[in-house]
Order: structure tokens, then C-alpha cells, then sequence
């Protein structure tokens, strides 16, 4: 059975209010979640007065990351049609109200902020089997179908985490083998990039090292290392990245996008690159620079 | 000709000699001898500096400097870092307690060290997992000098190429 949701108007002036009541009036037919008008806080969204015209907010958390939130800006003079992709848009967010768009790395950072409060163990599943656990609490997390099964988790077009009953961690824990949970968050930004940075990260921001990465135990490409300790020496961007590895784009991507998930990466807050000053060690930067390409070009690691 | 030099420093049999070797354009320049030393299991161990090689553009020599292991020589290691570009200190994680002696080697190079001019290179990690690249990673962070810690076997040039390029990065 379809759930009705509630939109209050109290948070406009009358004569937006009675426009968009009209409007409401007209549009209910044409929307494919139902609305029904409320009062105040007891609605599941409610439309407020800004300089431009309203901004319809919602009530009730919502757990989409980088949703599209231009569509709840409504302009004056009101049209059906904004007041309708504003709805849609609302309802869609309300009624996936557990499930998250945006791919293994979006439900990861669901995870981390939302989930991460208790000793529960959370899974998702795929539909065809296949399955992982993870307690933040314990810092690890277990697959059921090996790390490809990330990469069809990561294609599916909602996650929902499901908890899990109490005595799953101590079938897990003597079951199977643990996997540190960080390891888990690094491939999360692996596989769900896909040859863009993720949508919430920014290509001009400077990123420093914060902790260097257990290559050890995690998949990466030969460049990793080095742009790991570019960034633990000076804050990099991606450009920067980018032209320090060889100008292999895809690599520097997944680099920031498995290391900002992995928390070793960290936004360089207030930084700006040192001006170039006359001192001695500035003046020598060149020439090392120099003698470090020619010992890079000698051991082929240009 | 101009000499650049880059150091490895570590306890005996951690692998020094075998990491000059893979990257050396000519076998090292060793002075090993018999290994008295009953706690290290091979035959032989370095006494004094030895140094591979490597031949830059214009005739300008890298020389890969492996300092003495044992604790009695680490006098040696001011004179052979003096002008390094940089230091890797190497780990080996089948000693007993490799953290605590990697600790000696830290102390010593510390300069290189306070100025993030080194690489800490944990060696035997696949057959000691314990302690493992993370317990470094902290112990470091913990000590206030963060460096790269990398995984490393001195047998494989790949990964000796990796720990160089690190260095060159860093230094």
C-alpha cells in the first residue's frame, strides 16, 4: 500500500501560501507519490519563504547522498511544474528513506555517519547472492563471495543496510575471516568512482596525507606510493597528482577517491602554496629536483 | 665527479646488502665476513660501509651506502650520512621485537628522520605479520616523526624501486 505524505505551507506568507495551495490543488493528480496538506511540524515537508520564493524543506531525515536539492527552490512568480518536480523529488527522498542512491561509497559514508553507533553488525546483499557484514565497532567487516562482490553491490541502483540479530558478530568472528574495515572503505572509493572523483569530493582541493596507506593489504596501482608521499610531503591537488604520476588521470582518481574513503587522505584546510622566496634552500630546489628526474629516469621510474 | 648517496640502514640480516644488489649497476662492494653472531641465522654479515652504484647523466655516480648492523659500529653512520639525500631504515619482522630496534635506527639517522628525509621498509611482513604496517604507520605517528612505511622483500627489484621512488619523493 502507497504511504500518503504531508506538506505544510505555515512557513509562507498568505499570499504565497494561497498561490501554491492553487498550485497543489491542480498538480495532485500528476504526481506519483500522494500529498496531502498538513500543519507545521507534523508534516513530512514544509515550504518556507526565502528572497526568491520558497524552499521546500524536509522533515524527516533523508539518506541520499549529493541529492538534488536546486529542485526544492521554488521562484516567484510559482509554476505547476517546479511545485511538481519539487514534490516528485521530495517523495522520491522520503520513500527510499533507508536506501541510498549513489553506489558502494555513498551506502559507505551512510555507514560511517548514520550507523557507525553501536556493536550492531549491518549487511547488504546482493540479489543473486552474495553478502557483507560490517561492525564498526570491531573495525572489520566479512564478504560472503569475495571483493567482486563490491563491484555488483556498487552497481545496484538503491543499498539498504539491514541489521543484522545480536548472534551474528560471534558467528562471524569464529566463522569467518575478518577483513580491517578501512580496507573496506578504500575499495568502496575504488570501485565506485569509475573514472570520476566522487560526487562530493572537488578536484581543487588540496589534499595532505594524514596516514600513510597499508598498501600491504589493499589492492593499488604501482603510482600509489609515490603519490602517497607526495601528498604526506605538501598538500596536492588532483591536477597536481595527476601531472606527478605520469599524467595517468585515472590512477590519481582512484588514489583521492580510495584514500579520502579510507580516511588517509584528509582536505588540507587554509592552505596556499609557499611563495617562492629568495632563500637558499629555495634557490636549490631546482637543482635537487633536477638530480632526483635524472635518478628517476636512470632506475625507470618516470 | 659528483657523488650523491643514498643510505640503508638496518639490523643485521634485515637485508641491506640484498636491496644495494637489485638496483646496483655492479655487484656490491661488500666486506662481509664470517657472522660470529649466533642470534643471526647467515653466514656472513657487514662489518663496514658497502656500496652499489648507479651512473647518472654527465658522469655523476648515486652510491647506495649499507651501513653496519650491529650496534658497536653505528658510529660508522654519521660519517657514511653525511650528505645522503636520504635514509631507508629497514625492518625485519622476524626478529623478536623489530619495532624496538627499528627504534635505535630511527635515533640514529635522526635528522634524516625529523626532516622526513627517510623510508621505514618492513621486511619478512609475509611470514610476520605481526607487527604489522599499521602498528609502524601509529608508532611513528605516535613518536611525532610520520614517514612512508613500505612493505618490502629485498629480493625483488619491483619493490625496491618502489621504496627508492618513495625516498626520492619524500627527501
Amino acid at each position: 500500500m502507497q504511504s500518503t505524505l504531508t506538506l505544510s505551507l505555515s512557513g509562507l506568507p498568505d499570499n504565497d501560501r494561497l498561490v501554491l495551495f492553487a498550485l497543489f490543488t491542480l498538480a495532485d493528480s500528476q504526481l506519483s507519490t500522494k500529498w496531502q496538506l498538513a500543519t507545521g511540524e507534523q508534516a513530512d515537508a514544509m515550504f518556507i519563504e526565502n528572497v526568491e520564493g520558497a524552499n521546500l524543506m524536509l522533515l524527516r531525515p533523508v539518506r541520499t547522498v549529493g541529492g538534488d536539492t536546486a529542485a526544492y527552490q521554488l521562484k516567484r512568480p510559482f509554476q505547476a511544474p517546479d511545485l511538481i518536480k519539487a514534490l516528485e523529488t521530495a517523495g522520491r527522498a522520503l520513500t527510499n528513506q533507508g536506501a541510498v542512491s549513489g553506489g558502494l561509497a555513498a551506502a559507505l559514508v551512510q555507514l560511517r555517519n548514520d550507523l557507525a553507533y553501536s556493536e550492531a553488525v549491518w549487511s547488504l546483499s546482493v540479489p543473486d547472492g552474495g553478502k557483507l557484514w560490517v561492525c564498526t565497532k570491531q573495525s572489520g567487516y566479512w564478504l560472503d563471495g569475495g571483493d567482486n562482490l563490491l563491484s555488483k553491490l556498487d552497481q545496484l541502483p538503491y543499498l539498504e543496510w539491514s541489521q543484522e540479530p545480536r548472534e551474528a558478530l560471534g558467528q562471524l568472528m569464529s566463522e569467518r575471516e575478518m577483513q580491517p574495515l578501512f580496507r573496506l572503505y578504500w575499495m568502496g572509493g575504488m570501485v565506485s568512482g569509475r573514472g570520476k572523483l566522487l560526487p562530493w569530493l572537488n578536484s581543487s582541493t588540496p589534499w595532505h596525507l594524514a596516514t600513510w596507506p597499508s598498501f600491504f593489504k589493499l589492492p593499488h596501482y604501482p603510482t600509489f606510493p609515490r603519490m602517497a608521499a607526495a601528498a604526506m610531503k605538501k598538500p596536492m591537488t588532483l591536477d597536481e597528482l595527476i601531472a606527478f604520476c605520469g599524467n595517468n588521470r585515472s590512477a590519481a582518481i582512484e588514489f583521492v577517491n580510495a584514500s579520502v574513503m579510507a580516511g588517509f587522505l584528509c582536505e588540507a584546510q587554509g592552505y596556499t602554496a609557499p611563495a617562492a622566496g629568495n632563500s637558499k634552500a629555495a634557490a636549490a630546489a631546482p637543482a635537487k629536483e633536477g638530480l632526483i628526474s635524472r635518478i628517476r629516469r636512470k632506475l625507470g621510474l618516470l | 665527479m659528483i657523488e650523491h648517496k643514498i643510505i640503508f640502514a638496518g639490523p643485521t640480516g634485515a637485508g641491506k646488502t640484498t636491496a644495494i644488489g637489485q638496483v646496483s649497476e655492479r655487484p656490491p662492494v661488500s666486506t662481509d665476513v664470517i657472522n660470529s653472531d649466533a642470534r643471526y641465522n647467515k653466514a656472513t654479515t657487514t662489518v663496514a660501509i658497502d656500496f652499489g652504484e648507479i651512473t647518472l647523466d654527465a658522469g655523476e655516480k648515486l652510491r647506495l651506502y649499507g651501513v653496519p648492523g650491529q650496534h658497536r659500529f653505528s658510529f660508522v653512520w654519521d660519517i657514511a650520512a653525511r650528505g645522503a639525500l636520504g635514509v631507508i631504515l629497514i625492518a625485519d619482522n622476524s626478529l623478536p621485537e623489530p619495532m624496538k630496534e627499528l627504534q635505535f635506527y630511527l635515533d640514529g639517522f635522526a635528522s634524516f628522520v625529523k626532516s622526513g628525509a627517510a623510508v621505514v621498509v618492513v621486511n619478512r611482513l609475509e611470514t610476520h605479520p605481526s607487527p604489522s604496517q599499521e602498528d609502524y604507520v601509529n608508532m611513528l605517528i605516535a613518536r611525532g616523526t610520520p614517514l612512508p612505511v613500505c612493505a618490502c622483500d629485498p629480493r625483488k627489484k619491483e619493490d625496491v624501486l618502489t621504496v627508492l621512488d618513495v625516498l626520492l619523493t619524500v627527501c
